[in-house]
Parts: structure tokens; C-alpha cells; sequence
């Protein structure tokens, strides 16, 4: 498989993956969480220590799963604490921005412990070379599309066959009704927050088997998930796996086919694709690609 | 026996007040109506009751139990229900996912069990339970509030306007629901601006001008008094 392919496969699946928990995240409490994507690559440098440790990296996942599913968690209860008395919206989404700074600040002393006292590379890394390799390719060409996948679908059947999923869906629409219904909607939201936390921790832990990763790398990705959300309609949960598909595979194509035309220069302006994409989706579909849909089916339905 | 007592409840949203020194007693199986003219604060009353508002001092006892700090949920496993004025169905889910959320407290089987006993009681017992409530007529979706707020068996329901924006035909429909619910039992706080009906089926009634209480008594006294029901309520006493 071309190299190219393989990166665009492993974007598009790690930005949907993360693109989900931002979208599910903002219309639960209706304020963007801007340390998503930091919380998300927190636990990449997980997958790195199981390596220098010996041990193979891909075993990493459930403990990084479990770290971005309690930094999320504990994101939310001081949201929601935040809430009860009385922080608005804004004072809400820049908490969450200090949270993320926290946690940089946090992998910067990991990557710091790791390079200076494991001798380690540590402050920009990647596993490619760590990676299993199935039928002739990394095994990540094949796991991160797989987790991609099955999440989604997980995550589908938990949203529409649970009545925990329907709580769910029940509070994004009316947090006060499903109060009075007798949901508990702070436990709710928590365990939410948690198994979608842990999906972006999982998300972020596969990056690094094909990208390279730095503890800044979570908050330069807020602009391809926040595009991948804007592309996909920022109140959709699907539509943003879509977005992040989108974002993902077309940032990588798309840098590729200009930089052998232009020049690889142009890849210093990478974090502008995702602009650009959801800057031209906004043209045509001023509501998102699903939020386009949702009208269309109001309209048969009128 | 009375089933809920409110004494010297003080309360409002966030920092605003609006509800002064209420006093409230609501006996067992009883229909306890709550009117007033607009803004006097009758729904922040149920909501109060409810735990949805900010409460500065002042108890609110149901059974017996203090229930002033508790949290809806908790309300809603004593048996306690609240059926709001506007958004009391999730209009972008189907009937029977309302219902699931209406009885969340429940075993799945009992859920699977009394959602079709409960829409039986309802005229709406023959749509399909997968249509999305948003399709639903004004009507339809109220009938469908009142069966969800059935589904966690309540020992009293409070009603907030149910007849509002309805037709005389569909409000006296709900009215009568509302009786045929409280012969079974069922005890009733309604809030109604429909205030003649309200009073002709409720026992008891409180007035409620300005956040605070201003007459309290039987029904019938205050449709007879000569001063309240012209002044506040717009309705002229009966002789």
C-alpha cells in the first residue's frame, strides 16, 4: 500500500475517533472542551513507556484508554462543579483550556524524566518501528480503521439499544426533563464523558505508531477535530466521525498533492488545511454535512 | 394525612427571589389546585417542590420526609412526578423511548410491561410505539406526557398547565384524565390558568399573587368569595 494511503487511513480513523468525544462532549454540556485533544495524546506517551520497558506497546491500550477516560471524567465533575456555581459558559470552556495546559504541562516533565534519566527520545517520538507487521503492512493500517469501526458501532448500539444511551440522547435534548424523569444526570453525563474519553485516549495512543508525537501535539490537533466537528455538524456524533474522516484523509492527501506540485515548504502550513476544508464546507453546507441532511429530511417530512 | 407540607419555604432562581414564606399542606388522594394571575410564580412552585430552583430557607416534607435538598431523581424513586408546562416529551425520540425514559428507575421488564398497559389508558394507545414524538399532534404529545409521568408510579403528580394550548375539546379531555387518575389514588398539585375548571375539580386551592400565598382554602370558598376571583383570576363569583 502506498505510504500516503496508509497515513490518510490512520488520519481519518484517529480524527473520527477523537472528533467523536469532542462533538458528544460539547452537546452534553454546550461548551467546547479545549483540552479534548490534550487529554486524548496524554496517553500516547503510555504505548512509549511499555516500549523502553520491553514490553510490545500495542498492550499499552487498555491503560491508555483508562487515563483518558479519568481525565475526562475528572474534566467533567470540575465542569459540572463549575456550573453549580454559577460559571458561565466561556469561564467553563477557558477552565477547560487551563486543564489542558495542565496536562502539557504534565507530559512535558514525563517526556523531560523519560529523555533525561531513561536516555530516551522522548520528547518527539514515534513507534513506527515498534509496530507489527500484518500482511505486509504496519499493523496499524489495519487496527486504527478496525477501532475506528467498531467503536462507532459500539458506540451506536450503546446510544440506541441501551437505556443509558437513550438517558444520554434524552439529556443533550432536555437536561431539566430527564431530571425530572428520574435520570441522574451528573452520573449520566460522568460515565459518558469517561467511555468517550477513554475512545480518544485509545485514538490518541495508535497516533504514534505512524505519526511522530509531542506533548504539543494534542492542542495543534484541536483545529482538525474542531474542523472535523464543523465539517461534520457540530451536533452530530455521526456527522463528526464523518467530518473527521473527511479532515483526516483529505489534510494528508491533500498536503501530499500540493507539496509535490509546490514544494514540501508547504507542509509548515499543514494546520491550515483543516481551516481551509471546513471553512469551504461551511459555503455549501452552512449546518454540516449532517445538519444539511437533518434539514433536507424536516423539509419531506413538512 | 397529608402527603406533602411545605412551611416557610423562601426560594427563586439563583439569586432572584420568588416565592415568599409559602405554606402548604396537600392531604393524601386529594386534587390540590394552585392559581394566580401570571408571574405570581405558580410553576416555580412545582418546580421548587421538585428541586429545580434555588431554595434560601423553608422545608418541604413528603410522607413525612424532609425532601428539601434532595435531587429530582431522588424525588422521583419516593414517588413523586412532575409534568411540566412546555418540553415534557423529547420530541427527537420515538413514544416508546419516552416512555423508557419515564420509567428509568425500573427494571427493564417491568419497563417493557407498563408501557403498554399505561399508553393503553391514553388515546394514543394506537400509534406506532417507534414513530418520533416530533410528528406528534399538540394533543397527542400531552397525552403522551401524561402516560410518561405514569410510568414511574407516583404517589402524586404535579400538573403544570396541561391544558395550556390545547383545544377546549383536548383540555376537557385532560381534565377528565386528570380525575380519572386521581380516583385511582393518585394525589394531584395542579397549576392551572384554566382556573374555573381547575377549581371545579380540586378540593382544595391556593391562590398565589406576587409569590405569596393569598387565599387558602376549599375550592368552592374562593369561586363564591366576592373580591379574590374578579381581582386576581378574572372570574366572577358564584351565587
Amino acid at each position: 500500500m502506498e505510504p500516503i494511503i496508509a497515513a490518510s487511513i490512520v488520519a481519518s480513523s484517529v480524527i473520527g475517533l477523537m472528533a467523536l468525544g469532542f462533538t458528544l462532549q460539547f452537546i452534553t454540556l454546550k461548551v467546547p472542551n479545549l483540552a479534548h485533544t490534550t487529554i486524548c495524546f496524554s496517553s500516547a506517551y503510555m504505548p512509549l513507556s511499555f516500549w523502553l520497558f520491553g514490553i510490545n506497546p500495542y498492550l499499552a491500550l487498555p491503560l491508555s484508554f483508562l487515563i483518558g477516560s479519568l481525565l475526562s471524567w475528572f474534566l467533567y465533575k470540575f465542569l459540572a462543579f463549575l456550573r453549580t456555581r454559577g460559571t458561565g459558559p466561556v469561564g467553563q470552556m477557558m477552565s477547560s483550556l487551563a486543564f489542558g495546559l495542565i496536562i502539557y504541562g504534565i507530559m512535558n516533565i514525563y517526556a523531560d524524566y523519560l529523555s533525561y534519566v531513561l536516555k530516551a527520545w522522548a520528547r518527539t517520538f514515534t513507534l513506527a518501528n515498534a509496530d507489527i507487521i500484518l500482511f505486509g503492512e504496519p499493523g496499524i493500517v489495519f487496527l486504527s480503521p478496525t477501532l475506528l469501526f467498531s467503536l462507532t458501532t459500539f458506540f451506536h448500539l450503546l446510544l440506541t439499544r441501551t437505556k443509558f444511551g437513550i438517558a444520554i440522547r434524552a439529556i443533550v435534548q432536555d437536561y431539566s426533563l430527564a431530571a425530572t424523569l428520574g435520570v441522574n444526570t451528573d452520573r449520566a453525563l460522568g460515565i459518558a464523558w469517561f467511555i468517550v474519553g477513554g475512545i480518544g485516549g485509545l485514538a490518541g495512543a495508535v497516533w504514534p505508531f505512524w505519526f511522530s508525537v509531542d506533548p504539543w501535539t494534542g492542542p495543534r490537533m484541536l483545529s482538525d477535530i474542531f474542523a472535523a466537528c464543523v465539517v461534520g455538524g457540530l451536533f452530530s456524533v455521526y456527522g463528526s466521525i464523518l467530518g473527521g474522516i473527511i479532515v483526516g484523509g483529505m489534510e494528508i492527501l491533500l498536503l501530499w498533492g500540493i507539496a509535490i506540485n509546490v514544494g514540501v515548504w508547504i507542509t509548515s502550513y499543514r494546520p491550515i488545511i483543516p481551516v481551509i476544508i471546513a471553512a469551504i464546507t461551511l459555503l455549501i453546507f452552512p449546518k454540516g454535512i449532517m445538519g444539511s441532511i437533518e434539514m433536507l429530511r424536516e423539509k419531506r417530512r413538512k | 394525612m397529608t402527603l406533602l407540607n411545605i412551611s416557610n419555604l423562601n426560594a427563586g432562581y439563583s439569586r432572584i427571589p420568588v416565592l415568599s414564606d409559602i405554606n402548604l399542606t396537600v392531604p393524601e388522594k386529594s386534587i390540590c389546585a394552585v392559581v394566580g394571575p401570571n408571574g405570581s410564580g405558580k410553576s416555580t412552585l412545582l418546580k421548587t417542590i421538585f428541586g429545580l430552583t434555588t431554595i434560601y430557607n423553608g422545608t418541604i416534607k413528603f410522607n413525612g420526609k424532609d425532601i428539601t435538598h434532595l435531587k429530582p431523581y431522588e424525588k422521583v424513586k419516593l414517588g413523586m412526578a412532575y409534568l411540566p408546562q412546555t418540553g415534557n416529551v423529547f420530541p427527537n425520540l420515538t413514544i416508546k423511548e419516552n416512555m423508557i425514559m419515564a420509567g428509568y428507575l425500573l427494571p427493564k421488564k417491568e419497563i417493557e410491561e407498563r408501557v403498554e398497559n399505561i399508553l393503553k389508558m391514553f388515546p394514543i394507545a394506537n400509534i406506532p410505539l417507534d414513530k418520533k414524538v416530533l410528528t406528534l399532534s399538540g394533543g397527542e404529545r400531552q397525552m403522551l406526557a401524561m402516560a410518561m409521568s405514569l410510568m414511574s408510579n407516583p404517589k402524586i403528580m404535579m400538573f403544570d398547565e396541561p391544558s395550556a394550548n390545547l383545544s377546549p375539546k383536548l383540555a376537557h379531555q385532560v381534565f377528565q384524565k386528570i380525575k380519572e387518575l386521581n380516583k385511582s389514588g393518585i394525589t394531584i398539585i395542579l397549576v392551572e390558568q384554566n382556573v374555573k375548571q381547575a377549581l371545579e375539580i380540586s378540593e382544595i386551592v391556593y391562590l398565589l399573587v406576587s409569590g405569596r400565598v393569598r387565599f387558602q382554602g376549599e375550592s368552592k370558598q374562593l369561586l363564591e368569595h366576592p373580591e379574590l376571583g374578579k381581582l386576581y383570576l378574572g372570574i366572577s363569583s358564584v351565587s
